[in-house]
């Protein structure tokens, strides 16, 4: 024990002397209080809350402080690089739906009610959801969660809500315009670079592209899963690519339908969420290549290998999969498919109403994609940083947990934020930051954690994996009691 | 604990609509690092910050620029003085804080007299000290001072302790009557303290057998 104690001897005059801090002692001995700017940043203007990244979770944040009454002294800004009054103007399209959606939960809906910000939504555009289908392709297990008889009262609400990333975005920035307390839009604005607080002014200083600089007592990383702002705090962030993209079209299905269904095939999963009017959103996960290949399908080519997704078996798939691969001709390609549709057929009875209804046609120019990953962060918090959204945690769409997730984070900071500002705490610090960072970084993890296995374990063809998990699923869906608790637990 | 006391202290100010955001001003005596004034600054308080050693005051002002906003708005000052050294300047405030510092003066009732000299007629005055219960020995003395060593021993004197209704006397004597008492109970589990009524159901005085927070109106004229 005795080199330790020598090296300590050593050292601990140097920490002395790295404490003494001649320059704040200067400060203190002027009497004065140092003026918010240094010499590069001679306009920098104090924000309490800086907010970067005007996506939903960004969005949801500004719209909840603006319009909390115990926080209605906080100055609040919101940067962006978009152009937000015109996301603000939307104005949605007639005959169509966006491919890119939301699924939000009940109980986060409700959430967002209370703050005024579902009435701004366009509530016509948005399609309440009883019902989930889930099969395995591979196994043949099944579940059925429908949620319409055991609805407990007419005022607990529906399952889930499907809308348009864009119309809940709109609708946040339009309770933002009308909230209590003003939140300064920075938009148009790259952030270019986040610069830490030194001994002066012990703020961080983000500096715009447009020359604008703010001071924040509290930064906000809201800024999606490549954060800015966290790179900036030095939190690390571990995770893997799936390998896989998602892509996203908009169909018009033969019927009106209010049920979500997916079906996992070796290749990924497939999903189908209802929107109104017989549209539908469609979520495809499959390798990177694949996407490339069908998003370059004709419409029609493509919407019969979505009815055979939902349809036929795996090994079907993958010999249709061979010839989109091949670069056979489109037509010989939708031949085929409809053909062995056809020969598939009518199965009638219960299983019909398991299948996902026919899509008839797409909404031309609607499919788009996006790399699926999942990212997971070392901690939602830093000095003087919190994140919120994809930021602080990714995960992929088969559970349509993303932003559920991010508005939980908007729920539980906004709570800790009144509490502390009530006691006059400064919210920056770690006191106030780690009760935040507790409470959801486990709930966050747990989630992220469900999602991958559930990912891990539909990915397998091999046999014995399939039957375990499809007696596992059939076995869930034949217990009726487990599946309204399930069911009670998603409208909670 | 700061954050409970800080908690209480606002809901008090509410209760008798105290306009803390449109200029009301509050005395914090013996401010020590500035703590508590650094809250009431940011719940929207003139403060002044008080106290009889100017290292104190040295270390509160350093604490004080760590928050950009706060000498911005002019909202917080610290002198060194004692309590009755500002009673003589005639100064008065909507709200006088005392946090911890009763339990260390020679002359208790000099002290409280001073306190609500220096609120206004209608102010609110908050003391919180340890009450002289056995309880409040283990806990306050003998466990942190001779258990756990984080507080230094001798730091304080159970026989100065002060229990509520004694305090509560000395406030009647200088024209203060008392509000509220409520006990601070600290929860080691989740390192959190809790602010909790003075009586539980039949059990008179058992959350404030410890630590706890009395909250006093001065006479108005």
């Amino acid at each position: 024990m005795n080199a330790p104690k020598s090296v300590l001897a050593l050292v601990r005059p140097m920490l002395a002397a790295m404490r003494q801090r001649p320059v704040a002692r200067t400060f203190v001995a002027c009497g004065k209080m140092q003026s918010a700017s240094r010499p590069e940043a001679p306009d920098a203007q104090l924000y309490d809350v800086v907010i970067v990244g005007g996506g939903a979770a960004g969005c949801a944040l500004a719209s909840v402080l603006g319009s909390t009454r115990a926080l209605n002294r906080l100055r609040i800004a919101l940067v962006d690089p978009g152009k937000l009054d015109d996301t603000r103007e939307w104005k949605p399209p007639t005959d169509t739906y966006l491919p890119r959606t939301l699924q939000i939960t009940s109980r986060n809906k409700r959430y967002l009610e209370r703050h005024g910000v579902w009435g701004q939504c366009y509530t016509d555009r948005v399609q309440p959801c009883n019902r989930a289908v889930v099969t395995d392709a591979v196994g043949r297990g099944m579940i059925d969660l429908d949620a319409s008889p055991s609805l407990l009262s007419v005022n607990s609400g529906s399952m889930a809500y499907m809308i348009e990333t864009k119309n809940l975005v709109s609708g946040l920035l339009r309770s933002i315009h009308c909230s209590s307390t003003p939140v300064d839009l920075f938009e148009r604005a790259k952030v270019v670079q986040i610069e830490p607080g030194h001994s002066g002014i012990k703020w961080p200083l983000l500096t715009l592209s447009n020359k604008q600089s703010l001071r924040a007592r509290l930064l906000i990383g809201a800024d999606g899963g490549s954060s800015q702002v966290r790179k900036f705090a030095g939190i690390s962030t571990y995770g893997n690519d799936y390998g896989q993209h998602g892509l996203v079209a908009t169909l018009c299905l033969e019927q009106l339908n209010s049920a979500a269904f997916q079906r996992f095939l070796p290749t990924g999963p497939i999903a189908m969420l209802p929107f109104p009017g017989g549209f539908a959103n469609l979520v495809w996960s499959m390798d990177q290549d694949r996407v490339q290949q069908l998003k370059a399908l004709s419409d029609d080519t493509f919407v019969s290998l979505v009815n055979a997704a939902f349809r036929l078996s795996p090994a079907e798939m993958q010999h249709l999969f061979g010839m989109v691969h091949n670069g056979c001709p489109d037509r010989a390609i939708k031949a085929e498919t409809d053909w062995r549709l056809g020969m598939h057929g009518n199965i009638g009875g219960d299983r019909q109403l398991l299948l996902a209804p026919a899509v008839a046609a797409m909404s031309p120019k609607s499919r788009m994609s996006f790399p699926l990953r999942m990212r997971v962060v070392d901690s939602l918090v830093a000095e003087r940083v919190a994140l919120v959204g994809d930021s602080g945690h990714v995960m992929h769409p088969l559970a349509g947990q993303g932003l559920n997730m991010g508005l939980e984070d908007v729920q539980c900071l906004a709570a800790v934020l009144e509490q502390a500002v009530l006691a006059g705490q400064d919210i920056g610090t770690q006191p106030v930051l780690q009760r935040y960072n507790s409470q959801r970084y486990v709930r966050n993890l747990a989630m992220q954690g469900v999602v991958d296995k559930i990912w891990h374990v539909f990915s397998s063809d091999a046999a014995p994996i399939a039957s375990v998990r499809s007696l596992a699923m059939c076995g869930l869906d034949s217990l009726p009691a487990v599946k309204r608790l399930l069911v009670r637990q998603m409208m909670a | 604990m700061n954050t409970a006391r800080m908690q209480y202290i606002h809901e008090r100010l509410s209760d008798f609509k105290t306009p803390t955001a449109k200029g009301a001003s509050a005395v914090d005596v013996g401010c020590g690092g500035g703590l508590a004034a650094e809250s009431l600054a940011r719940m929207g308080l003139r403060t002044l910050g008080v106290d009889a050693a100017l290292e104190n005051v040295q270390v509160a002002r350093m604490h004080a620029l760590e928050d950009a906003a706060l000498g911005l708005l002019g909202q917080l000052e610290y002198r060194r003085m004692t309590a009755e050294q500002l009673v003589a300047e005639g100064r008065q405030f909507d709200c006088v804080v005392s946090l911890e510092v009763i339990e260390h003066v020679a002359d208790a009732l000099a002290f409280v007299r001073s306190l609500v000299q220096l609120a206004r007629p209608g102010g609110l005055v908050f003391v919180s000290t340890m009450s002289r219960t056995p309880a409040a020995m283990l806990i306050d003395v003998v466990v942190p001072e001779y258990i756990l060593g984080t507080v230094p021993r001798g730091t304080h004197d159970h026989a100065k302790f002060l229990k509520p209704e004694e305090l509560g006397e000395m406030l009647a004597a200088v024209g203060a009557e008392t509000v509220d008492v409520s006990g601070l109970v600290l929860e080691p589990l989740s390192n959190s303290c809790h602010v909790v009524p003075a009586d539980w159901g039949l059990l008179r005085n058992i959350g404030v057998q410890a630590n706890y927070i009395l909250c006093a109106r001065k006479r108005k004229l």
